[in-house]
């Protein structure tokens, strides 16, 4: 085959050219960390990484959601709890002042069923992030007295957190359900009677409303009972979330992320490459046959 | 015959070897000349002449000088030529439409994951002022994200017609430079030998034509090139007609007046303006338009703090979805995040987490596919495109590369061959003169020295 100088140049820089740009793309790689530096580079690993991107945000957010959750459902326990000790000491209260003891003790006791009962109104008005935590949707006091009977002021909204992609999980009960309202037997009312009733000295009523503390206390638990199954089932999503933003990050990092090891020898041998190409070119590019003649 | 057609045969022989030494001299000076072939002188013994024993030779003559040029290898060449003009154009209208979407890290995905979360952020917290507020400017930022997009692709596309305009006023140019060059070319070959330097230069201007329109190229009998395009002539000995543009329909047509295809640049450009860059758009505005429908749909179901129903969250223009996107809430109180009313209840979230909801629903493509999914096809797509067209235009670019060496090779001056050549016309010549002296000193002898016996 024919050989002439300018084609040799032309083909020599062509290979010149390619051992640079292939050079320069890793050393791009290496300086930014990153494969994919736009979509094109990949465009299935690029398309794989969004996917995984939005998905790792989807998660990401849904973990905030559970901490959120957690946080409502932890302090709507702690108040149950109290108010489970308060129906407890009401209802002992109860059953010494159905047995025969002195007029002043009994009032003593009247006066304590009396506090029992502010501090359970209280507690089912407690406040969580500036809104009530048992009176649904409704930015009043759950719990009212109106025109001298005690009444669920609040409504039946479902505060829902979602924590995975088809799981949702109502995080509040209201006090219509936690403090018996609902079941026509609400517990003030009870507390109500019961210091009525002590301070008129009748035993017989005093004794119904143990029954009806006991009934009380039983609904209370029962909302206790649906706080603990929900704060299971939104720790289990946040166990789950947080495996899945780690496997997703692995995932990601695998994706876009450069292979420092690698890329350094490809680096190593692309300058090798590179080099002997200036070199072989170099030399070849210096000699003619008019080097040779006188 | 006489004594003297020695020193005549003597003078052809020198006259040969100086065409020769001008030949690879003239050679040498165009080692670098783009386009230059290399030159040849064509050799041929003269008649020889009758004498009582034979046949006696008259020496030499300069039949021509020729170049050396293969056509079969400037077809191949400008035919990748044409189709690496084709691609590389696209590739590089391709590439910075690519640019413009941003991704990823700035680009729309980033700005509709911060909105999922701003929905979230409402769900948790509804009647907090910054919370709506966020969710409002989020909006805002994804719907500015998008239009902006929109817009800047709409000026690359003028861009690309601008420069499609320029590339066919650039091969008209060339159109009439082929035409002027056959003028010189069929005034020269009246002369006896080929005028191989205007060959030349005619064959660069159609290499240029080639890359440029990938127009097609033929030499006719008389010498003069036929440049022509879907079998119309655009250039025919001295005769232009040239292409037209126009950038309403972006069709380029003949003089005649019928549309043609082209081929190289201006065919990438036109392939971007006709199909890519219109599909891509589509993509977007179908993108903007499910997007905002399923938003306002929504949004529509809920109801704002004062117990109205929830007005559209987003609008468009049909049309241009996507540039015209735009946040039509401007205050946070708009913002519809409560499930059922009136009378609403403050911190009802219900419509606000549906709002969220959204996210993991298939709403866009025809019920078939998620927002995030719809938005990450458009991405996608665009990629996906630029990625083949570049990897195409790389495959071709060595093509081409490696017919154009084929063709450096064939054509181009070996500086070890000229000056071989050189050694070889330089001895010829003075061998030439040698033989002149020797025939000289005969005719001496004949002249001077004979006749004189007993002098």
């Amino acid at each position: 085959m024919r050989v002439t100088h300018l084609g040799a140049h032309h083909a020599a820089l062509d290979r010149i050219t390619t051992r640079l740009s292939e050079y320069s793309r890793t050393q791009e790689r290496l300086s930014t960390g990153k494969q994919l530096n736009r979509c094109s580079d990949d465009p299935i690993g690029m398309n794989r990484a969004l996917e995984l991107r939005a998905t790792l945000s989807a998660r990401e957010q849904e973990a905030r959601n559970g901490a959120d959750g957690q946080m409502w459902l932890q302090l709507a326990d702690t108040t149950l709890q109290d108010a489970v000790s308060q129906i407890q000491r009401a209802r002992e209260l109860a059953v010494r002042g159905a047995t025969y003891v002195g007029g002043a003790e009994r009032e003593a006791i009247a006066h304590e069923i009396a506090h029992l009962r502010d501090d359970l109104v209280a507690l089912a008005n407690t406040q969580h992030q500036g809104r009530g935590l048992f009176s649904g949707f409704s930015t009043d006091d759950a719990v009212q007295k109106v025109a001298g009977t005690w009444t669920y002021t609040g409504d039946a909204g479902q505060i829902n957190r979602r924590v995975n992609e088809n799981e949702v999980v109502t995080i509040n009960i209201t006090a219509d359900v936690a403090f018996g309202f609902s079941a026509g037997n609400d517990i003030f009312t009870v507390l109500d009677d019961l210091e009525t009733a002590l301070y008129a000295d009748d035993t017989a009523t005093v004794e119904t409303t143990i029954a009806q503390l006991d009934t009380s206390l039983d609904v209370v638990l029962g909302g206790l009972g649906i706080v603990g199954a929900r704060t299971n089932q939104i720790e289990a999503a946040a166990t789950r979330t947080s495996h899945d933003i780690l496997t997703i990050t692995e995932q990601l990092s695998s994706l876009e992320d450069v292979d420092i090891a690698e890329a350094v020898m490809d680096l190593e041998l692309q300058q090798t490459a590179y080099e002997a190409a200036l070199s072989a070119f170099a030399r070849s590019s210096q000699t003619s046959l008019v080097d040779f003649l006188r | 015959m006489s004594d003297f057609v020695s020193l005549y045969t003597a003078f052809s022989g020198l006259t040969a070897a100086q065409a020769g030494i001008n030949t690879s001299s003239h050679n040498v000076a165009n080692a670098a000349t783009p386009g230059y072939t290399r030159q040849q002188v064509e050799l041929a013994s003269r008649t020889p002449y009758q004498q009582r024993f034979g046949l006696v030779g008259q020496g030499v003559d300069v039949a021509a000088i020729t170049r050396n040029r293969i056509t079969g290898l400037d077809t191949q060449f400008r035919i990748s030529s044409a189709n690496q003009g084709r691609l590389d154009v696209l590739g590089d209208l391709l590439y910075t439409t690519e640019t413009i979407l941003g991704e990823p890290g700035s680009g729309m995905t980033a700005s509709m994951s911060s909105l999922w979360d701003a929905f979230d952020g409402l769900a948790l917290d509804p009647p907090n002022a910054s919370t709506r507020q966020h969710v409002i400017s989020s909006l805002e930022h994804l719907s500015t994200t998008i239009s902006g997009i929109a817009g800047r692709w709409e000026i690359e596309g003028q861009h690309a017609s601008g420069s499609l305009a320029t590339a066919v006023e650039h091969t008209n140019t060339l159109l009439q430079e082929v035409a002027s060059l056959n003028r010189q070319i069929l005034d020269a070959s009246t002369l006896p030998s080929t005028p191989n330097d205007l060959l030349d230069q005619r064959d660069l201007v159609m290499d240029e034509l080639a890359k440029v329109a990938g127009v097609n190229v033929s030499i006719m009998d008389n010498g003069a090139a036929r440049v022509s395009i879907d079998g119309l002539s655009l250039v025919s000995d001295m005769m232009v007609s040239p292409l037209s543009y126009d950038p309403t329909s972006l069709e380029i047509s003949h003089s005649s007046g019928a549309v043609v295809t082209v081929g190289g640049e201006l065919a990438g450009y036109q392939a971007y303006l006709q199909s890519e860059l219109p599909n891509i758009q589509d993509s977007l505005n179908t993108f903007a338009r499910e997007l905002a429908d399923a938003f306002n749909a929504q949004h529509a179901a809920g109801y704002t703090p004062d117990g109205s129903m929830g007005g559209d969250l987003l609008s468009y223009t049909i049309g241009s979805e996507a540039k015209s996107l735009s946040v039509v809430v401007t205050h946070h109180s708009e913002l519809a995040a409560a499930g059922s009313g009136p009378p609403v209840a403050g911190y009802d979230s219900t419509n606000a987490e549906a709002l969220s909801a959204l996210r993991h629903s298939l709403v866009a493509d025809g019920a078939s596919l998620t927002i995030d999914d719809a938005m990450r096809n458009v991405v996608s797509l665009v990629g996906g495109l630029t990625a083949s067209t570049l990897s195409a235009a790389g495959s071709q670019a060595a093509l081409a590369s490696a017919a154009e060496n084929a063709r450096m090779q064939a054509h181009g001056v070996s500086i070890d061959e000229e000056m071989v050549n050189l050694i070889t016309y330089q001895r010829a010549y003075e061998a030439a003169a040698r033989v002149m002296t020797a025939v000289d000193e005969s005719l001496d002898t004949l002249i001077n020295r004979t006749g004189l016996v007993g002098r």
